[in-house]
């Protein structure tokens, strides 16, 4: 029978140990191989085996925190950076490899993601959705855990200089997960910041292709492709306490923006006390 | 008149549709039927009833309704616009037709009216939810108005249901429907040795088995339900897996060229219209839980299976 589908190669070896936690994060599917968000095994763990190995020997990614993750329904809300999402496929890749039980990570990708090809595809088959309202909630609804990035393209595609600033967030996301009744999980990303730390921005290219922004290096004239080889940067993942809100969803902006200051204000310690931890890491201390 | 005093007359609407192949027999058990449609009954098919040959529109159908008093009426007779007709026809037969039938159904004090509808009207559009829900947005005509024949008799039928309450009406809006024979637009193509597939873009599908279809419009006649329901097979699958399924081979179009690939594939007999090119690159996914939770329902048929039933060629 052929076979046409949107490939990823399987590295040589993915360990017995990956595919069972794959197996155990991945709920029921139909009989063509896929769980009800389009979500496919087989694509999974070769990514998984692509990713493990970027997690381990490549960002070094030293992940904290996660025991607290609580099962069933759950909204991570993490910082965003770097121009390409190394971070969000790290924090996934944690998710599977170091949460016990493993959990797959919805994330929420921007409503121009669909029109990519080739990615669109492979994002769908790895756990990704649509970032709408609806999908998000239907998520939460089905008891999965999502990944939201609040900053969006405005944390994704921020200058080096405004490294680990936290970009406005949107009120969305909390919005859903007091209507969904979903504990908010904050996790700080350090290290992604520094993946591409020299790019700029395209303007008038990013607006003719209808991409937010259009991150170029200075290097490409000389390095060609070899540019966008990402930085080999170390990364820390710090997951925070699960924080319960409760309240009307449709409270005000105000109100909402209080809820939402408090995940802001505990992204922002994690995010300073991970940079800590990284120095010692750096100066080949013992961290905590 | 009633033709057989012991069963109730039912009519069918697109009696010379492939599905009416697997619906007649199902409902023969229980009911008189009465076929018509505005094509020819095909010659090998056999309906098990009386057939005529009608225009949806016409003064015949008037004749039609006086001389048989009708228990229910199921229209599964929407013209496909892969078929070789003028989208002036389509809205006729599509838009006024199914208006004058509910109609003339109102007239002559149908208790039960089924609609089959399609869930290509929700529109393939990059902003859509996963899960599309009856009560969202159709957006299918957006870009192209070929398609607005089907919406038009969407919303006539709603408009309908919502006006005559005392009248059990029900829409539904199937997936695409898989099966050998079946002239949707997915089951024609993927059953052609070579199918098209845009470059880079592998949307999410769901089917739906033309025997599962027939089931769930014989579970909503018997259930009487009321309303707008999606109805979904088994699941999801990607266009590329279900291809590899029918065993087809994709023809790679890059998506830049699909209009004029649009153009020329109605010269080459197998037509892919452009209005339907949204649907090779963003998923229309609906959820059926609606339809779930009113009748019971459960596809019996895995969308391998279904996918299966069309290779090989």
């Amino acid at each position: 029978m052929k076979q046409a589908e949107t490939k990823v190669c399987p590295p040589k070896k993915i360990s017995k140990k990956i595919s069972d936690k794959i197996d155990q994060a991945v709920g029921p599917t139909n009989s063509a191989g896929f769980d009800p968000w389009g979500l496919k095994k087989e694509t999974l763990l070769s990514s998984v085996g692509y990713s493990q190995w970027l997690y381990k020997n490549y960002f070094r990614v030293k992940t904290m925190g996660l025991q607290g993750l609580p099962p069933g329904r759950c909204m991570i809300v993490a910082n965003h950076s770097g121009q390409l999402p190394f971070d969000a496929v790290m924090a996934s890749t944690a998710l599977i490899l170091e949460a016990k039980p493993p959990r797959i990570a919805r994330n929420m990708v921007d409503y121009w993601v669909p029109s990519l090809p080739f990615i669109s595809g492979l994002m769908r088959q790895v756990g990704a959705v649509v970032g709408s309202p609806r999908n998000c909630l239907d998520l939460l609804e089905d008891d999965q855990c999502v990944m939201v990035f609040p900053e969006g393209t405005r944390g994704l595609g921020k200058p080096y200089a405004q490294r680990y600033q936290l970009q406005p967030f949107g009120t969305g996301f909390m919005r859903l997960a007091l209507q969904a009744k979903a504990p908010i999980i904050p996790l700080a990303i350090i290290g992604a910041e520094e993946i591409y730390p020299w790019t700029f921005n395209i303007k008038s290219v990013a607006k003719m292709l209808g991409f937010p922004y259009f991150p170029v290096s200075p290097l490409t004239p000389f390095l060609g492709l070899f540019s966008a080889i990402p930085l080999p940067s170390q990364i820390v993942l710090r997951f925070g306490p699960p924080l319960v809100f409760q309240g009307d969803p449709d409270m005000s902006d105000q109100e909402v923006q209080v809820c939402i200051d408090t995940v802001r204000q505990v992204i922002e310690s994690e995010i300073a006390e991970g940079l800590k931890v990284r120095k010692k890491m750096r100066r080949g201390r013992n961290f905590p | 008149m009633n033709l057989n005093p012991l069963k109730k007359n039912l009519l069918l609407v697109g009696a010379a549709d492939s599905l009416a192949g697997i619906l007649g027999p199902l409902l023969a058990e229980e009911y008189q039927l009465f076929g018509i449609d505005s094509r020819p009954l095909p010659p090998t098919m056999k309906f098990p009833g009386r057939f005529l040959q009608v225009g949806y529109t016409t003064r015949r159908l008037d004749e039609v309704f006086r001389t048989v008093s009708f228990e229910a009426l199921i229209h599964i007779g929407r013209i496909s616009s892969l078929t070789e007709t003028s989208r002036k026809e389509r809205f006729e037969q599509n838009i006024y037709g199914t208006s004058n039938l509910l109609q003339l159904g109102l007239k002559h004090h149908i208790k039960q009216n089924i609609v089959l509808g399609t869930h290509l009207v929700y529109g393939a559009v990059p902003e859509n939810p996963l899960y599309m829900r009856e009560e969202d947005p159709l957006r299918a005509s957006e870009g192209h108005a070929e398609i607005f024949d089907a919406i038009g008799v969407d919303l006539e039928t709603r408009a309908f249901l919502w006006h005559h309450r005392q009248v059990k009406t029900t829409l539904l809006r199937p997936v695409h429907r898989i099966g050998p024979g079946c002239q949707s637009f997915f089951s024609s193509h993927l059953s052609q040795p070579y199918c098209p597939k845009l470059l880079g873009f592998d949307p999410l599908l769901q089917i739906i088995d033309e025997r599962d279809t027939a089931r769930a419009i014989y579970l909503a006649l018997k259930n009487q339900i009321f309303g707008v329901f999606n109805v979904a097979g088994e699941g999801v699958i990607s266009y590329s897996k279900a291809m590899a399924f029918a065993g087809t081979t994709p023809l790679m179009i890059p998506a830049f060229a699909a209009a004029s690939v649009a153009s020329l594939s109605r010269l080459m007999g197998h037509p892919v219209p452009i209005h339907l090119m949204n649907y090779l690159q963003y998923p229309v996914i609906v959820s059926d839980q609606a339809f779930r939770k009113a009748v019971g329902w459960e596809p019996k048929i895995t969308t391998i299976e279904s996918l299966k039933s069309l290779a090989p060629h």
